[in-house]
């Protein structure tokens, strides 16, 4: 048996399915690589809840064969992936990051992962999480079951949630894409720290049947890939209706690039405020850069703002209600005492006593940002914004800590994660550049399945730019 | 959260960055016009206590919008 070389780690997946037709490689060899890399490196990282490179190798000997008989499905088949372990895989431990849940097992596939099956795409293992998809709120990276996710760029910073081993794995050329999950900042936040290309896709899009919940108007699934191409073939094989989902949509997803928008078309709406002020002194040249680069697209930049409501309060009342609510069994019984974050277990309690009429504020509150925000659309196609501030923080250091200094007085689209989730908008991280060491990356905001339009920005910007392409040296 | 908390930290700008757009779960939680710098409560009664706080504050924030009578929740119901 041949070893794959150590670029095939970091191929995307196209060049991984050309090579795949071209028999250069089988799948059986990629599951077989991927899967013990992930097995070896990913616990370094603290990314690993579940290694299944066995059960990968099965679904690859069967994707071997279909590809020896002609029998092509898709740009998927054939590519290992690694699922947060929030997703429901039939018959193995589906822990949601959290220690009562170390014995949780399902009769039944999540709909992504069905998906992903009928693609050809092998699992070759679940991805660790922030427990609970951090529930209404957490105060440390360790908030896991499998300990704080591990920077890939510097194993001393955290790797973001709660979606870490999902942006890990990818960074660290452990699998070639991952679905991870965003309620709030769930992807965007791991994807900007660890330096990958990530979607948070139109609420509704991707069925979340056999996800965890945590909140049920706000839950979404999304891939996290090497590129913004790679996310819109991802995306293309998970999105679609499901009535098992409530919240579906019921629409389906064509990644048609060769349809997109010439960016000359496009106008773009950012706020000189979140790249010239906001950002850490260290971020900032690579903000600057960046949006540089976006001018260089030769779309119309348009100054804009949020309209102003209270984001944070609003998406953070509705989270804690959802968050009470689903776990109020675990709650109840005194299991939640188990979970790894003080802070966690004592918002998911004091969730439980937050007054329905201060939910339903906050839900109406919702509405009224939701239109406002779209209303901004009438002027401009998308938003750019920095996916974060400031690069990963160290491993140990508080998350909630608040500041006594003067804040910028122009807020700009600083909210734009409350923001764009309340308001069910798709968003796509893209690397941007380094501050030190560290990756930061802006993301790309639009309307309710604009997520064609999104990729368009980010193939452009990818092609004018590497910073996707770098490989962190930890690893 | 503000007024619950002796010590007040000075904090460079990638900490209040940090702070402010950090961890998913973390800014959800946060009013926008929070200033105090908090250290960890000391133990899950005061951690309790804390979150209790942190969300009357949460529901004073919302308070001060004027929500048009007509306007309905974004909830989404089909019969």
């Amino acid at each position: 048996m041949k070893e794959p070389g150590s670029d095939i780690f970091f191929a995307g997946i196209g060049e991984l399915s050309r090579m795949l037709r071209a028999k250069e490689v089988t799948a059986v060899e990629l599951a077989r690589a991927f899967g013990r890399r992930l097995e070896a490196a990913g616990p370094r990282f603290n990314a690993l809840a579940l290694p299944l490179t066995e059960r990968a190798i099965r679904q690859a000997k069967a994707v071997d064969a279909e590809i020896k008989r002609g029998r092509l499905r898709g740009p998927l088949q054939g590519i290992p992936y690694g699922a947060k372990d929030l997703l429901s895989v039939a018959g193995q431990i589906t822990a949601w990051g959290a220690r009562p849940y170390a014995a949780q097992v399902f009769d039944h596939d999540a709909t992504v992962i069905q998906k992903l099956e009928g693609a050809g795409a092998p699992l070759i293992g679940k991805l660790a999480m922030v427990e609970l998809a951090g529930g209404p709120s957490y105060r440390f990276a360790a908030a896991s079951a499998s300990g704080p996710g591990r920077n890939p760029w510097d194993p001393s910073r955290w790797s973001g949630g709660s979606s870490s081993g999902c942006a890990i794995a990818v960074a660290a050329g452990l699998t070639p894409f991952a679905i991870g999950s965003e309620t709030s900042g769930s992807i965007l936040t791991p994807a900007a720290f660890c330096g990958v290309t990530a979607l948070r896709p139109t609420y509704g899009l991707v069925s979340r049947y056999g996800a965890m919940p945590l909140s049920w108007t706000l839950d979404k699934l999304g891939p996290f890939c090497r590129s913004a191409e790679d996310c819109g073939i991802v995306l293309e094989a998970i999105a679609g209706g499901d009535k098992r989902d409530p919240g579906s949509s019921g629409k389906s997803f064509y990644y048609t690039p060769q349809y997109a928008r010439k960016m000359s078309d496009l106008r773009i709406g950012y706020a000189p405020a979140d790249f010239k002020e906001w950002p850490d002194e260290t971020a900032r040249g690579g903000f600057e850069q960046a949006l540089a680069t976006v001018r260089e697209l030769g779309a119309t930049l348009v100054e804009t703002k949020l309209p102003d409501f209270p984001y944070g309060p609003a998406i953070g009342t509705i989270i804690s209600v959802d968050a009470a609510a689903v776990f109020e069994p675990l709650i109840s019984s005194g299991q939640v005492d188990q979970l790894a974050d003080q802070k966690q277990i004592a918002g998911l309690k004091a969730g439980l006593e937050i007054p329905a009429h201060v939910y339903l504020k906050a839900m109406r509150i919702r509405t009224m940002a939701r239109q406002a925000i779209f209303q901004l659309f009438g002027d401009i196609d998308v938003l750019v914004t920095p996916s974060r501030m400031a690069p990963a923080p160290k491993i140990d250091e508080p998350l909630d800590r608040h500041a006594d200094m003067v804040r910028p007085k122009d807020a700009g689209l600083t909210a734009m994660i409350a923001a764009g989730n309340l308001a069910g908008m798709p968003a796509l991280s893209l690397p941007c550049g380094f501050a030190g060491n560290l990756p930061i990356a802006i993301q790309v905001a639009g309307l309710p399945f604009s997520e064609n339009t999104l990729l368009a920005v980010g193939k452009e910007f990818q092609r004018r730019t590497d910073w996707h392409k770098h490989r962190p040296p930890a690893v | 959260m503000k007024g619950m908390e002796s010590t007040v930290m000075r904090m460079t700008r990638r900490q209040l960055a940090g702070a402010l757009l950090a961890g998913a779960a973390v800014a959800q939680t946060q009013p926008a016009d929070t200033d105090a710098t908090a250290s960890a409560p000391a133990t899950p009664e005061a951690e309790l206590q804390a979150a209790k706080e942190q969300n009357r504050h949460t529901a004073e924030s919302l308070a001060k919008v004027a929500i048009p009578m007509a306007t309905e929740p974004a909830v989404h119901f089909t019969a």
